[in-house]
């Protein structure tokens, strides 16, 4: 009998002003967990992180998958840029492996199935992945505000990228063996 | 998995003594998985809503069965395969290895003791304890691949 743990779990973080939206994925097309979470302490960098670590502690990820900060061309306040810095010291001391995809990346991912925008990325993954599809945003107007499920969305799609380069998993050898 | 029933002298091998040592399922390192709350927030249900699916009084109560820390009663598991179409040993399947383990530890001990046995009454019995051993063994396999 074997031990049934989740395995070759993906944790995809996407960061907000108000928090993050995290996804886990088993497989492609496996969503484990998901969700937000909004930081209402003055220190939104500590709540981060505390909350990004019991994430791991909870459920063991083997690769964590963020957005590329380091292109000039990503506007993101100096504050998400070293909160990334951090999550990527966190994942180091925890032994994840860190993958970045870049927005760039993420596009050209999606754009085989001619998702440009960030809405019509998700509803690509809506239609891909129907557990998301009643969490689906409404669109977005000039005058609103971005939307926290929107994040969601942003995850999975870092999450679907990273599956879509097609990396083995860092321990398949351990688990063949 | 690798069960041995031939040798009476044959050591008890090492998965079953770690699984008896794991039996206790707020302490493992690792989380024990069920997919019960990954199959409500699929379909959208509110903690609330399955609770009553599954005669459960309280949220209180459903949430410690989705994170694994109580087991679910026999009804709450055959409600949840109504609902979801999926087997309880599908949906918790830490809590089917835990007691898959500790079975078939008692069937290796009850084989081996029946290994001399003529009686057809023990022969039967036996007969049963090896199908029992050899499905854990091609159920073991299959999760190992």
């Amino acid at each position: 009998m074997t031990e049934h743990t989740p395995r070759n779990l993906v944790l995809a973080v996407q960061l907000f002003h108000r928090g993050f939206a995290y996804v886990l994925f088993e497989g492609p097309e496996s969503p484990f967990d998901w969700g937000t979470k909004e930081i209402k302490q003055r220190d939104k960098n500590t709540g981060t992180l505390v909350e990004a670590k019991r994430l791991i502690d909870r459920y063991r990820p083997e690769v964590l998958v963020i957005g590329e900060m380091d292109g000039k061309a990503t506007p993101r306040t100096s504050r998400i840029r070293k909160l990334y810095r951090m999550l990527v010291h966190l994942a180091a001391a925890e032994y994840v492996d860190v993958h970045r995809c870049s927005r760039s990346e993420v596009r050209a991912c999606f754009a085989a199935v001619g998702a440009r925008t960030k809405q019509e990325i998700a509803k690509a993954i809506a239609r891909q992945i129907p557990a998301f599809a009643h969490r689906l945003p409404r669109p977005r107007r000039e005058w609103m505000g971005a939307d926290s499920r929107q994040s969601l969305f942003d995850a999975v799609a870092l999450a679907l990228t990273y599956y879509g380069r097609g990396i083995p998993s860092p321990y398949a050898d351990e688990v063949a063996s | 998995m690798r069960i041995a029933c031939a040798d009476k002298n044959e050591e008890v091998l090492p998965p079953l003594v770690i699984a008896e040592e794991q039996t206790d399922m707020t302490h493992t390192e690792t989380p024990p998985l069920c997919y019960l709350r990954t199959q409500r927030r699929i379909w959208g249900l509110t903690q609330k809503e399955l609770a009553r699916f599954m005669g459960i009084n309280s949220r209180t109560q459903l949430s410690r069965v989705e994170n694994s820390k109580r087991a679910p009663t026999i009804r709450s598991a055959l409600a949840c395969q109504v609902l979801f179409g999926i087997p309880p040993a599908a949906l918790f399947p830490h809590l089917f290895d835990t007691v898959e383990d500790r079975v078939i530890r008692d069937v290796y001990e009850r084989h081996e003791a029946l290994s001399d046995t003529t009686s057809p009454k023990g022969l039967r019995k036996r007969e049963l304890f090896a199908l029992a051993l050899a499905r854990a063994t091609i159920n073991g396999n299959a999760n190992d691949t």
